[in-house]
Order: C-alpha cells, then structure tokens, then sequence
C-alpha cells in the first residue's frame, strides 16, 4: 500500500513527497486546497506540510507553508488518474474517483450542468485524498459480538472504518466460514478494484464491481447464490433492493452513514431499511478508534425509541 | 577486370545512396501515417472502451513507431508523467529524428496533452491532432514525389561520373 501512497505523493511533487515519507505508514488524508497550505492527517491528527519538506501540528497557520498552485493540482489530478482522465468521468461528476492502490480523491471544484445534470467538474480547487487502509482480523470482535448469521447494519461516522470492517467481513466470512459471499461494490470503496485486481484481500468473494447495487443485488441472487450479500452506505432507495435479498432469503451485511442511535431513529432511510427486517442487529462504531464496535442494538429497539 | 570491379562498385554504391535517400523519405510517410493510425486507434479506444492511457500506448506495438510508444507505456507504468515519458522515448528511440522540427514539437505536445479531460475534449482533440498529421502526410508525400526522381537519378549519375573520372 506504500507503494501506491508515495506514487500519489510523487504526483503532487518533490517537497510534498520528501515531508510525507517518514509518516506514510501512518497517513489517513491528504488536503490539498489550490494556493492554500497543504494539510496531511497522520493517525487523524492534522497536520501542515512546511516548505522545508518538514511538518508541524496545525495549531495555527503556518508562516511558510507548502503550496500547491491550481496548475500544479491540475497537473496532479492528471497525473493521478494515470492520465485517463475521461476513465473517470462518471466518478468525477459523483464527486469522488478512485485510483491506484484504492485510495479515494474526493473532488471539489466548479460544476458544468447541462439538462440539471452534473456534466463534468472544472477548475478543481481541492482534493481530499483518503488513504485506503487494511485490517486484517478488524472483524474478529464484529463475529464474536453480533449474530451475524442474520443480516447486520453497520452505522458509523465517515473515517469510522465501516469500509475497512466490511472488507474484512467478507474476508473472513469466506476463508474462515466458508460461506459464498456476493461483494456489491458500487462505488469501488470495499474493493478499490484496479485493472481487475483489488489490493485487498477479499477472500473468495465475488465483487461485483460498479453495479448499481438494485440490479448487483438481483444479478447476485440470480447467478451467484450467496449466503451473503456484503455492501457498503446503503441508502434509503435501496431498500428495494434489500427487500429482493430478503425475500430470495440472502443474509445482507451493509453499512451506512450515521454517527448516533438519536440519530438513527431520526432518519428516515435508515428505519425505511430496517423495516424491510433484512437485518437484525444494528452495529453502532467508535468515532475515535476504527472498526471498534461501540453499541449493538436490536431493530425492534430503535423503532421502538422512535 | 579490375576497372569493371571498380565502375560496378561507385554504381551500385551511389544507386544505393540514391534508395536511401529514396527511403528516408518513404520513411517520413510511415511514421506520419503510423502516427495517425495511433490517434485514430486512441479516438475509437477512447470513445467506446475508455482503454487506460498506459495501455492504449501499449497497444500499438505492429506499427512502425512502437518502440516510441512502448517507451511511453513503460514510463507511465513506472508512474512517471505522460510529458516526461514522452520525452524520455523521444530520447531513448530514434523514430521522431525522421520528423521535421513543426512535425515533431506537434506530435510531442498533442501526446504529452493527452488524457487530461473528458472523452468528448479528448475525442475533439485527437480529430484536430488527425487533420494536421492528414496536412504532414499531404506535404511529405508532395515532397516524396517531387525528390525522389531527383536523388534517385542525381546519384546514379554521380556515379556514371565518378566511374567516368576515374576511367
């Protein structure tokens, strides 16, 4: 995973590369904001990158900051995407791409719109870089604590590893369990599928890779029979596709955003899932440790605080 | 005996002098054309399988600039940028020393600008970067016709005269 982190520091030049090498185990973003002060985040704690290639905690703004200029990210951006740009369009104008080594680039920027669509992203201003991490064994405290012999929804905040947990879910549901497990990946995040290869380790699951997750879910069902079905932030218009994995009696283990029981019951994709019963626990995570469980609640628990 | 060596040697010696003028020439043409060819391979590439940039360079290995264009692949695999990976097949293979100086700044550039933006600025791009290679192979095929003739029978008569003097 190195390897990929330091190609992606490499695109953003020498200085950036040279402060970021001593901490590149340890680095979980990378912000880089047009002519502003680039910003890595070691263990998840901000950091500002110097110009003397060296860093310092970001209390404060620092007095001589690395910049990176809007030409520079243009650049980088290019440089990034292994200059296939247009490969990436569909994912540009989602906000996001995925690139070498599953690292995740959220984008921000200028949006054309043509017909009230997003028709591509222009002058890109920032770049938020996740560095894509893996686990092994994060899920043993996941199979010691909840039933997943039933559907699981994991909650969690963004950063809180719900991605990281699923990857190792599906891993070790299958080399450990040896279920079949059916991995939807919609938006490369569990996966980060490159050139057909993903540089994690998903045991013997089958990835369905850039599906949409209704037609995936039923392709699965129809081709695949899974014991599991394993995706990632679900939303409330999903729940189609969850019911159709109920009914063809598919267990699904699926995460989505949300950082609070209070909140859960509040929002209303989250109980518009639960109602469809695929799943009989809710996993809550840690928001400072990741991957670690914090709460287990049952459903019937959540509609009833509602 | 030995003169009619010596007088068939300067012959075929500047009647071959004459082919590889000849030939530099038609070698011009293959590599414009070729040139073309590859654009046109990276417009269809581009526009129905979004083919990544390290691998459409990496696909023309039966034309006559592969080298170039495997050199380009192998740079950007490494995870240098496209324009220093340009530049360093530029250096390390000897297929744009048969352009002319507008002809080669040309295809550098439009290579080292490709893959920066979406597949219709890229498609538009490579159909202007087409119609001026066209207009090369045009001018290069003029050029062909008009000097050939020339150096084929000026060097042959070189010869003749060479063989003559020394007679």
């Amino acid at each position: 995973m190195t390897d990929s982190t330091k190609y992606i520091l490499d695109c953003f030049g020498e200085k950036l590369s040279l402060a970021a090498a001593p901490y590149i185990r340890d680095l979980t973003e990378i912000r880089i904001r047009a002519d502003r002060p680039v910003v890595i985040y070691i263990k998840n704690r901000p950091y500002a990158v110097l110009s003397d290639t060296t860093v310092s905690p970001l209390n404060k703004l620092p007095e001589n900051p690395l910049i990176i200029s809007a030409n520079e990210l243009k650049t980088a951006f290019a440089h990034m995407c292994e200059y296939s740009v247009y490969k990436h369009q569909n994912d540009i104008n989602s906000g996001f791409i995925t690139v070498r080594g599953g690292h995740r680039i959220g984008l921000c920027g200028t949006a054309v719109i043509l017909n009230n669509e997003i028709k591509t992203v222009s002058e890109l201003t920032s770049l938020n870089i996740r560095i894509a991490a893996e686990y092994l064994g994060c899920a043993d405290e996941f199979f010691k604590l909840t039933d997943f012999e039933n559907g699981v929804l994991i909650c969690g905040v963004p950063c809180s590893g719900k991605t990281t947990l699923l990857r190792d879910i599906a891993r070790q549901l299958t080399v450990m369990y040896f279920h079949k497990v059916s991995v939807i990946d919609e938006r490369l995040e569990i996966s980060s599928m490159y050139r057909g290869r993903t540089p994690f380790d998903l045991g013997l699951s089958d990835i369905y890779c850039g599906y949409p997750k209704l037609s995936a879910i039923i392709q699965s069902i129809r081709t695949m029979s899974p014991d599991y079905i394993v995706c990632d932030e679900l939303t409330g218009s999903d729940a189609q596709g969850v019911l159709s994995a109920v009914n063809f009696g598919v267990k699904l283990l699926a995460s989505v955003h949300c950082d609070s029981v209070k909140n859960a019951v509040k929002n209303p994709s989250i109980m518009k899932l639960l109602k469809t019963g695929a799943f009989q626990k809710v996993v809550f995570l840690d928001e400072l440790i990741p991957c670690k469980i914090k709460e287990i609640y049952d459903p019937e628990d959540l509609k009833c605080l509602k | 005996m030995l003169k009619m060596i010596g007088i068939t040697a300067v012959l075929l010696s500047s009647v071959m002098f004459g082919f590889y003028l000849t030939r530099k020439l038609r070698r011009h043409i293959e590599i414009l054309s070729s040139l073309r060819e590859i654009m046109l391979t990276f417009k269809r590439e581009i526009s129905y399988r979004m083919t990544p940039m390290s691998d459409l360079f990496g696909m023309c290995s039966d034309l006559s600039v592969s080298e170039f264009t495997g050199c380009i692949s192998d740079g950007l695999q490494k995870g240098r940028s496209l324009g220093e990976s340009v530049k360093a097949a530029e250096e390390n293979t000897n297929c744009m020393s048969e352009l002319t100086g507008t002809e080669r700044a040309f295809v550098l550039q439009t290579l080292s600008d490709l893959g920066g933006t979406d597949v219709e600025s890229q498609i538009s791009m490579l159909e202007n970067a087409v119609q001026t290679v066209d207009e090369f192979i045009n001018i290069a095929k003029e050029n062909k016709a008009k000097n050939s003739k020339v150096y084929f029978t000026m060097s042959l008569y070189i010869g003749i005269a060479i063989a003559i003097i020394f007679i």
